[in-house]
């Protein structure tokens, strides 16, 4: 039987490093830099973390401290136990889900009805909407309008003022822009109306520019509290914000005592924070690559 | 052509929008009524925590007077902002409280008042006896009164003992140190010289560990003026030309600045004091790393840096809080006690002035009852023979099923909306002594403290700091508008001189030019002389 001789065979030939694809001295430099960089960014996440499953009287004797001696989700029982952290994780997902679509139906209709050229009164319409962008008409004025549409101490005042953002509508409007004026036209020779165009063919080519949008939709309305804040004063529609800032900051001075003094540990607190902000953080990374696509693209034309 | 047009547009579009804010709405809010018949009242309010009513206690009180009360609260990082946007937005609730510690709350108030937002207080209150001897108790109630009459309730501390006239700002300590350091004075009682050994021992003997002999609440730093100063803000008032004057920059002022540049250059002082953020020097005493502590020491202050110091030292099984801590009681360099004045309350119970005549007498009433024997003691303990009952010798038992108690033996926490709603007349010191929630070792240890200070005020030992009231209720137009920005200018120059970023004295008066003179001048115009 005939033996193959391995060690004869020729060896695959080694891909010598061009130029491009070498790693040299400043290319480790860069990684240095970008490495301590990184952990700038990641400490505080890390550090927070630490700090939730810290015990207390461990944290206070030594607050600056890289792991704990002593791990603890004491907090996290503390959290998960708070019908407060519930009642405001509720409201805040009624406005992810349902403001962001909200918001992203009526941004992205006017930012494609924007785009298009053939109706009379466009510009009009579009400066009338920038003029939002510079001027506002005050606080005490959309109190009384938000008041008069009968919206105070409800959850509608911290979704329906938002139809549009005038800023991610233009980003809208200059993605659609960007396609070529022909699809339209061809699509339209096959028999195509103006909603079949807009839904089969422009939606599906702006993904990565929906997924922008939408991810600065969903931040907005996961981190909102300021309408919530302002014009609802029931404790059943505080968004999961207000409720973090109830836990997070303790009042001083000559307080009463309603019941039995509640008092937070930090470790509570940071275990607060982190349960608020985990959801975007694990949220974020998937979408980061249409994000940087489409704020690209849709910032090239104007 | 077309740019001015859309201008134009522009700005009319804003305009109008912007004049929607214009119209009044002055006419009156139709009296609701429940589907029971009962008439519905809304409350807002800073200390109803998460609290929303509905439990059988405010029931009770609902029944009895044949109401239907909403409940909802402020938040206190904004509640500011939440007045504010219901005065302006012309959404007030029927009854809502504010905060009356700001410094310059006089106008507000008086605009208030005279645009006819808030509701005056009825003329004759014959009718509500307790409202009216709380009235009667409240100190400077005079500077509340506008064209004759009174705009609101002021929230008393106490509705028993009125007669407080300083704050609890004042120094907490570590007791165990000072024995264990060998400069620990009986009874806690410090000379100016003793104190600053004090703090010298500290501050050699900590430095190794990096702890620190002495840090001030982040409001009250440098607290250590307030052993020299006349009055806690901007205007003394000088006795002898009978004018007042930048308190800043008196002779007594500027002694203590230098002092309390001495204890920084002494390295007294918790190193990041003046960027301390909110909450952190409290953080630091209970955790172990600091000395002497500036703080508000009310109940609930005293009790919170209590306990988190009692958590921070669990795992040492000798520790003892009550012997770790304690007051401190510093006579300064003249030989006094130094503390800063109050006034019997600090924030007041306002009414829409669009509410109907019978829905503010019921209010009345309600707040009447709640501060009478028989309201005092449901708020506190409930209902009598169900939460508790009245034993053979007429003393006050709690029933074990309705007051359970947690596992060191103290109650465990109970609702009772009542005593929720009775924060719209006072908040309730009165009741700490008896109250089941509330840990009677801290509550006897404020009082014996606030005894001492009462006898040493009794005998002239205690310098008590307050501005006068003709002053601080006054609302010209000049000082209304900038004795806040004043203040918060003048204590950053003391900032920047106790850090050596102003490095003389002169230099220092020399910052107070515009406005002072010019509000100086309007405050003696109107007030001076006097």
């Amino acid at each position: 039987m005939a033996k193959t001789k391995i060690d004869k065979l020729p060896l695959a030939r080694k891909e010598r490093p061009g130029p491009s694809n070498r790693f040299g001295g400043f290319d480790v430099v860069l990684f240095i830099i970008l490495l301590i960089f990184a952990l700038l960014i990641i400490f505080p996440f890390y550090y927070l973390f630490v700090v939730s499953i810290t015990p207390q009287e461990i944290y206070v004797n030594n607050p600056l401290t890289l792991w704990t001696p002593r791990v603890t989700f004491d907090a996290y029982k503390s959290v998960f136990n708070d019908s407060r952290i519930w009642g405001g994780l509720k409201i805040t997902l009624i406005l992810l889900f349902g403001g962001t679509l909200y918001q992203m139906f009526f941004t992205v209709i006017t930012g494609y009805a924007l785009s298009r050229n053939n109706w009379v009164g466009k510009n009009f319409v579009m400066n009338m909407i920038l003029v939002t962008m510079f001027f506002g008409g005050g606080l005490i004025p959309y109190y009384i309008l938000i008041k008069t549409l009968g919206m105070i101490n409800t959850i509608w005042v911290m979704i329906i003022p938002g139809a549009i953002d005038t800023f991610n509508m233009l980003l809208m409007r200059n993605y659609f822009a960007s396609l070529p004026k022909e699809l339209e036209e061809s699509a339209k020779i096959d028999g195509a109306n103006d909603v079949q165009i807009f839904v089969k063919i422009f939606l599906p080519l702006s993904l990565p520019m929906l997924a922008t949008v939408g991810l600065f939709f969903a931040v907005g309305n996961w981190n909102s509290w300021y309408n919530g804040m302002l014009f609802n004063s029931s404790q059943n529609l505080k968004t999961l914000q207000q409720v973090l800032q109830d836990i997070v900051y303790t009042p001083s001075s000559g307080i009463p005592n309603p019941g039995k003094i509640r008092i937070d540990d930090e470790s509570m607190k940071m275990a607060a924070i982190f349960f608020t902000i985990i959801p975007m953080m694990l949220f974020y990374p998937f979408l980061q690559r249409y994000f940087v696509k489409g704020i690209v693209v849709g910032a090239i034309k104007g | 052509m077309r740019k001015k047009f859309y201008l134009l547009l522009a700005a009319t579009a804003i305009s109008s929008i912007s004049l929607t804010g214009c119209g009044g709405e002055d006419e009156q809010k139709e009296d609701a009524y429940s589907g029971d018949g009962k008439l519905a009242i809304s409350l807002r309010n800073l200390y109803f925590d998460d609290y929303q009513g509905g439990d059988s206690y405010i029931q009770e009180i609902e029944r009895k007077f044949g109401v239907s009360l909403s409940f909802e609260s402020y938040s206190w990082s904004q509640w500011e902002q939440q007045v504010s946007g219901q005065i302006n937005g012309g959404n007030l609730p029927d009854v809502f409280h504010a905060n009356i510690d700001s410094y310059n709350f006089a106008l507000t108030y008086k605009f208030w008042a005279e645009e006819e937002i808030i509701k005056p207080l009825p003329s004759n209150l014959s009718y509500w006896p307790n409202i009216q001897k709380m009235i009667l108790n409240t100190s400077n109630i005079q500077s509340l009164y506008v064209n004759g009459q009174l705009y609101g309730l002021p929230i008393a501390k106490s509705t028993t003992d009125y007669s407080t006239t300083f704050s609890p700002f004042t120094y907490i300590y570590r007791r165990d140190w000072a024995k264990q350091f060998g400069v620990y004075q009986e009874n806690d009682e410090y000379t100016w010289e003793q104190f600053i050994n004090l703090l010298n021992v500290f501050s050699t003997q900590l430095a190794s560990s990096n702890r620190y002999a002495l840090g001030d609440v982040e409001w009250g730093y440098p607290s250590i003026i307030n052993f020299y100063k006349q009055v806690p803000h901007c205007f003394a008032y000088n006795e002898v030309t009978k004018q007042y004057v930048n308190n800043y920059t008196t002779p007594l002022y500027l002694q203590g600045l230098e002092m309390a540049k001495n204890f920084r250059n002494w390295g007294f002082y918790y190193p990041s004091q003046n960027s301390a953020a909110d909450g952190q020097l409290n953080k630091e005493y209970y955790g172990n790393k600091i000395g002497v502590l500036y703080e508000n020491l009310s109940y609930s202050n005293y009790e919170t840096l209590k306990t988190m110091l009692k958590r921070s030292n669990s795992s040492n099984p000798y520790f003892n809080v009550d012997d770790a801590t304690a007051i401190m009681k510093i006579k300064g360099p003249d030989g006094k006690y130094a503390l800063e004045g109050t006034d019997n309350w600090f924030s007041m119970t306002f009414f829409d002035n669009r509410i109907s005549d019978t829905k503010m007498y019921k209010i009345l009433s309600i707040l009447d009852w709640l501060l009478s024997e028989e309201g005092t003691r449901f708020s506190i303990y409930g209902f009598e023979d169900y939460d508790y009952i009245i034993n053979d010798e007429g003393e006050i038992e709690l029933v074990e099923a309705y007051w359970p108690k947690a596992d060191d033996g103290s109650y465990a926490p109970k609702r009772n909306g009542a005593k929720y709603l009775r924060y719209l007349a006072s908040l309730g010191y009165d009741t700490l002594n008896y109250d089941p929630l509330t840990n009677k070792e801290s509550v006897e240890y404020l009082e014996s403290w606030e005894n001492e200070m009462k006898a040493a005020l009794d005998r002239d030992e205690l310098k008590v700091l307050k501005e006068r009231p003709q002053v601080m209720w006054l609302t010209t137009q000049l000082k209304s508008q900038l004795s806040g920005l004043m203040r918060t200018t003048a204590l950053n120059n003391v900032m920047k001189y106790v850090y050596g970023e102003i490095s003389t004295l002169d230099e220092f008066c020399g910052k107070f030019g515009y406005p002072w003179p010019d509000v100086l001048a309007e405050i003696n115009g109107a007030i001076g002389g006097y």
